[in-house]
């Protein structure tokens, strides 16, 4: 359910990210380290992919690691069962780094179609009052 | 790119003991990633097909065949990890990956389980045969990958 979205369009969208930014989003979160599984869920969420659920974290993970670019493992918890944990491998930190380039590029698709109607200030801001 | 598509059903082998095998590893994967990031081990086939893509009418017979192996406990609808499945949950999470890194023939994708057996190589080769003798008469306009949309 996507949180604190605008009006919906007359075709549906609502705001939120296509699920295609579920991979480049996963990639740019591992830049900043090792993810837990539900970590991940938690930070696509916040970032706009309000549909994505557990299983698609747990899916797109698997196929990042069958696809070499991310890298995981058992963390042995204190109280708890070990939970896997995830980071990039080199391959991985390349593909991020491409991902970081396409999601500008997109940032800057999205600012040109703002500006067309939006303030500059206006457009700073986000949908969620998270100056951009 | 990769799409993010279920790998694990493309991946599935098509000779019955090898499939058997392949589920019982993804199963016990799941349930045991599930159960590390805090959402206990109890499963019904509708989170399998979630996580899985197996289609739940087929992922149930599985988690059937994974109790009367003792890899699993059953309370209707729900199945829960047994001692010995969370043992085997994180061998199989620990392993699965080295698997893939088999050798391959060519012929098929680097993760067709035709690389696997005997066996499943030849289930794989009459579903190609299958496949192609579909397409006969239908064949596609452009070659694979030439499509004007093929990324």
């Amino acid at each position: 359910m996507p949180a604190e979205s605008g009006p919906v369009g007359d075709a549906g969208f609502d705001g939120s990210l296509p699920r295609s930014f579920l991979r480049p989003a996963l990639h740019i979160a591992l830049l900043d380290g090792a993810w837990h599984g539900y970590e991940l869920l938690e930070y696509v969420h916040r970032v706009g992919l309000s549909s994505v659920d557990l299983s698609g974290i747990y899916r797109t993970l698997r196929a990042m690691e069958h696809d070499r670019v991310v890298a995981s493992e058992w963390e042995a918890s204190g109280s708890g069962p070990p939970r896997r944990v995830y980071e990039l491998t080199d391959a991985g930190l390349q593909s991020a780094e491409s991902y970081l380039r396409a999601v500008a590029t997109a940032r800057g698709h999205l600012d040109d179609l703002l500006a067309v109607y939006l303030t500059p200030s206006e457009q700073a801001v986000g949908v969620n009052g998270v100056s951009s | 790119m990769s799409s993010d598509s279920p790998r694990e059903a493309v991946m599935a082998p098509k000779s019955p003991t090898l499939a058997a095998l392949y589920w019982r590893s993804e199963i016990l994967q799941v349930m045991y990633w599930l159960r590390g990031e805090g959402f206990g081990d109890i499963v019904d086939a509708g989170l399998l097909e979630r996580f899985l893509g197996v289609d739940a009418a087929i992922g149930v017979t599985y988690l059937e065949r994974l109790v009367s192996e003792a890899y699993l406990v059953a309370d209707g609808p729900f199945f829960a990890l047994s001692d010995k499945g969370r043992a085997e949950g994180a061998a199989e999470f620990a392993s699965s990956f080295a698997e893939l890194m088999r050798p391959t023939h060519g012929e098929c994708d680097a993760d067709c389980w035709c690389h696997q057996s005997a066996e499943e190589a030849e289930a794989c080769s009459a579903s190609r045969h299958r496949h192609e003798h579909e397409h006969e008469t239908d064949p596609a306009p452009y070659p694979k990958g030439s499509a004007p949309d093929a990324r």
